[in-house]
């Protein structure tokens, strides 16, 4: 079976993005978006989770007895993760401090349990890796761009660099965290509706045209 | 024989052979990728100078990680723990000491580790010059804690009233001393004020 590249794209950045459609890892997305920077940290360090495990979990697909693939999906992501906490603590040691006990937590992340159960375990390994690169795109995107609206109202900076002194405390705080959330969330839907109900639109014109250019044919 | 065919055996031999796996790999990589103290420690030297700091024997007072045994003692007080003493940019009677200090009453009892260069003119202390966070333990909300609250210890007018026996406290109705709270991480703005009262002791010996 040919693997569709573009629907897979198009699925994890746009019609499944894990954060603002599918509503996974919410733990991370409320905690960590204080930053822009910490959103692609973050976003970046679920990527690489997600593309490593995907291609394991793939690979061990027909191996893993189905009675334990859960723990053995555990045990793959576990894995990963430790080498994601290893590799910023020595290169990247900002960042690792910065993440903090958000770091160690993506084991339990959803976005990449899920993916592993629903798509890996079912696919090829080119695919797989397409679905964690696309995925984790889709998440760095929606946590940086949340990032990058709480940074600019919470502390008036983007990526660090001062832009005014104006600042509303109340988007650095969680109950900031959960009203920037649902702005994206509700903005995400609307904009999908208007395109879903534009597209309907197009292909119901075409059908009328079709229609009545077969009746005067008739 | 029909054990090795069950499901049974296949399971417990895949898992087995995951963690295997896995603890093999981590074991090289830890190994590989391990951060020693003193890289710690001059990757914090190089944050409060800029640059990487050469720390000669001679000009340690205290470390923890000395295989001296007459060094590797920290200082204690009532507000945590002095970890690691260095003399740095001797020239005669005006250097700077850089901290390693630990501040105690974080939140769940936990604590804070913060770097404190003061700097000392005629070997006497003239002011905190910069404060930096090397760790944290149990504490959930770092990231409310931002510059300002370490910019605070800084500041000109406060270090006054360092001589003057004032310590830094993030309890609002604690007006004898030095004001320095953060909003919705109280008890980790406690351990962090904390670390810098370790200092203020040591320098001032304001108690």
């Amino acid at each position: 079976m040919k693997t569709n590249f573009k629907k897979i794209a198009v699925d994890g950045v746009v019609k499944q993005n894990p954060t603002l459609k599918l509503v996974l890892g919410t733990c991370p997305t409320l905690a960590l978006t204080t930053l822009a920077m910490n959103g692609i940290g973050m976003g970046l360090a679920v990527t690489f989770v997600l593309i490593c495990s995907n291609v394991l979990v793939s690979l061990l697909r027909k191996a893993i007895p189905s009675q334990v693939r859960i723990p053995a999906f555990v045990l793959i992501i576990a894995t990963f993760v430790t080498i994601v906490r290893l590799v910023l603590e020595k290169f990247m040691p900002d960042l690792y401090d910065s993440l903090g006990l958000y770091l160690p937590l993506i084991v339990v992340n959803c976005v990449i349990l899920a993916r592993a159960e629903s798509f890996a375990s079912k696919n090829p390994v080119l695919a797989s890796a397409a679905d964690g690169l696309f995925m984790g795109l889709g998440f760095t995107v929606a946590l940086t761009l949340m990032g990058a609206v709480r940074e600019i109202l919470g502390a008036g900076a983007i990526f660090g660099v001062k832009l005014w002194d104006f600042q509303i405390a109340f988007f650095a705080s969680s109950a900031g965290a959960f009203f920037t959330y649902a702005i994206f969330i509700a903005i995400f839907c609307l904009i999908e509706n208007i395109i879903s109900k534009n597209k309907k639109r197009k292909e119901f014109a075409l059908a009328t045209a079709y229609t009545s250019s077969n009746t005067e044919v008739k | 024989m029909s054990f090795f065919k069950s499901i049974w055996f296949r399971c417990i031999s895949c898992l087995l052979a995951i963690a295997l796996i896995s603890g093999g790999l981590l074991t090289i990589l830890s190994n590989l990728l391990y951060v020693s103290p003193e890289e710690r420690t001059s990757r914090a030297m190089a944050k409060i100078y800029g640059a990487p700091v050469e720390v000669s024997a001679e000009n340690i007072i205290v470390d923890i990680d000395s295989d001296d045994a007459s060094k590797s003692s920290p200082i204690t007080s009532n507000y945590g723990e002095l970890q690691k003493i260095y003399k740095v940019n001797v020239n005669g009677e005006s250097f700077d000491m850089v901290f390693q200090a630990q501040g105690n009453n974080g939140y769940k009892g936990g604590t804070i580790t913060l770097w404190v260069k003061v700097v000392f003119e005629n070997n006497l202390p003239i002011k905190i010059d910069k404060v930096i966070l090397q760790s944290s333990d149990k504490q959930t909300l770092m990231s409310k804690i931002g510059g300002d609250f370490y910019n605070r210890f800084t500041l000109d007018d406060v270090t006054e009233d360092y001589k003057n026996g004032k310590v830094f406290t993030g309890n609002q109705k604690d007006t004898a001393n030095i004001l320095n709270p953060v909003s919705g991480a109280t008890y980790s703005a406690n351990a962090g004020n904390n670390a810098v009262n370790c200092v203020i002791d040591y320098c001032w010996g304001t108690n």
